[in-house]
């Protein structure tokens, strides 16, 4: 009874999500990650008797179905589309000091002041090793290290002893290492910024807005504001070492500022920036009880925000701003790899991809664990082994609780290989490990993202939408002016691309 | 750092590129499929924290 030209039910098994309408068109996610758009009638298809033929060499082509022809490609696609997942942490959380010359009230830490006792705030020397020997255990080739505080160039020797041990360990080259310092930028001196300069050390850093805004949140411990030297800061440092600082600052979003995010964009517009590097408010530290944020109401105010910034890029033909969860959504639509953000990822990289190191050589799967430490320590670098760690069920304890496909909701959503949820943060706001769907903060914010950009995608002009992910187009752009397909993937990079192995982590 | 300011030709042959990427009709010659597969590759092969700046 077989008809040609049609294809049936034993040739194909489902390899996708369900679907989310936009105008006329039904979005599809596969499994590893490969969004399509179908008509009504070819959705419908999906859940008949048989399809056309047609249909379903796309959906075969996209690995939306697995069948025989295209099982051995989709495997490969899953593995590049959960690359890193598997390949051991490669971004590695030190902190130098607990200790700040602030004490900003959305801090997601305790900070302590700078005059406390440095033998309980700051990372001893005889601590380093365990810490530098457990890092080199990591099998990935690549290492990011990153040092956070407290502010971390109040104990500048332990970064200084970091990247020496590091680098003494690594004398054969076997690992490429970056190092990355987050900073108010407030007590850094010459010494220090020539030290950074000189060993290609990238500095991130915090501008929360224009100054009545930063200076709510961004204070000494007397209260005084923190805006005017920040900025005299930059400067100097932008004319001094350009390239130094990571290519914009961070913003916190809490209830107090989400109401201005236009106002904020056009701030950072005007000071040149070409992207926003909004973060939420996180329910841990300073800012439990002191600072409100609701997901919720965030929403509509972001919406706004992007809208403001697709205009501001359809308008002005020069114009590319970028905000950056919509450039990492654009990426994850748009790219073979789920991007390696530890904590936007499904599963989440606790552990798997990031570890973080506390001033006693405390163990734990993320930084926001730090202000959780008795819930979420992993052991301590002077009696555990990472050998030990990835061996112990325990261990993944956080991760296991971030994989979506055990939430019967969640296994029914069209973003399901897209999303990313915090057992970490989930716990810090509720009390509860596992994320709950729609109730959980990334949850709620993943469904608004995508549902946004998908709608601009598909019922608008795309373009403005595509600037923000300035990269492809440049490569784009690059083979269209020269007339010629862009290169494979094993081919060499495009433009910097290539030279910018920690591009997301630090500037261009 | 990219050329944003596209002429009506290339906004349009993007456009297309984009269609057919959605869609599920880019091969893998295609201009945006091709370059996003590489972009993408070159631009994430390092973990990262969305706490970090760029």
């Amino acid at each position: 009874m077989r008809i040609e030209g049609r294809r049936y039910r034993d040739e194909w098994l489902p390899n996708f999500y369900p679907p989310k309408q936009f105008s006329d068109r039904l979005v599809r996610i596969s499994r590893t990650g490969k969004s399509i758009l179908l008509t009504a009638d070819e959705d419908a298809q999906i859940n008949e008797f048989f399809m056309d033929d047609q249909l379903f060499e796309r959906l075969e082509n996209t690995g939306h179905i697995l069948t025989q022809k295209n099982s051995s490609k989709t495997f490969a696609e899953l593995s590049t589309w959960l690359k890193g997942t598997y390949d051991g942490p490669g971004l590695h959380i030190i902190v130098p000091t607990r200790r700040c010359n602030l004490d900003c009230t959305y801090c997601h830490m305790y900070p302590q002041p700078v005059g406390a006792s440095t033998a309980e705030t700051d990372l001893s020397p005889d601590t380093i090793p365990y810490i530098a020997r457990f890092i080199m255990s990591s099998p990935r080739p690549s290492i990011a290290v990153e040092f956070q505080g407290g502010e971390p160039f109040l104990n500048f020797p332990a970064i200084v002893q970091v990247i020496d041990e590091l680098n003494r360990l690594n004398a054969s080259g076997g690992k490429k290492i970056s190092f990355g310092i987050v900073s108010n930028l407030m007590t850094v001196n010459d010494e220090q910024l020539n030290y950074c300069h000189s060993n290609q050390i990238r500095v991130s850093y915090s501008l929360n807005g224009p100054q009545p805004l930063h200076d709510l949140f961004r204070i000494t411990r007397s209260g005084s504001g923190s805006h005017a030297a920040v900025m005299r800061k930059i400067a100097e440092i932008n004319l001094r070492y350009p390239g130094l600082l990571g290519s914009y600052p961070l913003c916190v979003i809490t209830e107090d500022n989400m109401a201005q995010l236009i106002h904020m964009a056009d701030y950072y517009f005007d000071l040149g920036f070409k992207e926003l590097g909004f973060i939420h408010l996180k329910n841990l530290g300073n800012a439990r009880d002191r600072v409100r944020f609701d997901m919720r109401e965030f929403v509509p105010h972001y919406f706004l925000l992007l809208e403001h910034i697709y205009n501001k890029n359809k308008i002005s033909p020069e114009a590319c701003y970028s905000e950056r969860i919509v450039k990492i959504a654009l990426e994850k639509i748009l790219g073979p790899s789920n991007p390696l953000f530890v904590d936007w990822r499904n599963p989440i990289g606790y552990f798997s991809n990031c570890v973080v190191y506390d001033t006693d050589g405390e163990i734990l799967p993320v930084d926001e664990a730090r202000s959780l430490r008795k819930v979420f320590s992993l052991g301590n670098v002077r009696d555990a082994t990472y050998d030990e760690l990835i061996r112990k069920r325990s261990t993944f304890h956080t991760v296991n609780l971030s994989i979506r496909d055990r939430d019967s909701v969640c296994r029914e959503c069209t973003y399901n290989p897209y999303c990313g949820v915090s057992p970490v943060l989930n716990y810090a706001k509720t009390g509860n490990f596992a994320p709950e769907p729609h109730v959980n903060d990334e949850c709620i914010l993943v469904l608004a993202v995508f549902d946004w950009v998908f709608k601009k995608l598909i019922e608008e002009d795309p373009i403005p939408l595509l600037k923000m992910v300035p990269q492809c187009m440049d490569s784009v752009l690059q083979h269209l002016a020269v007339g010629t397909k862009a290169p494979r993937k094993d081919s060499p990079s495009v433009g910097a691309a290539g030279d910018r192995s920690t591009d997301q982590t630090v500037n261009a | 750092m990219a050329k944003m300011n596209l002429n009506e030709e290339e906004a349009s042959v993007i456009r297309k590129e984009f269609g057919d990427f959605l869609s599920g009709n880019s091969t893998e010659t295609g201009v945006l499929y091709a370059a996003c597969e590489t972009t993408m590759h070159t631009d994430t092969h390092n973990d990262v924290h969305t706490d970090f700046g760029s």
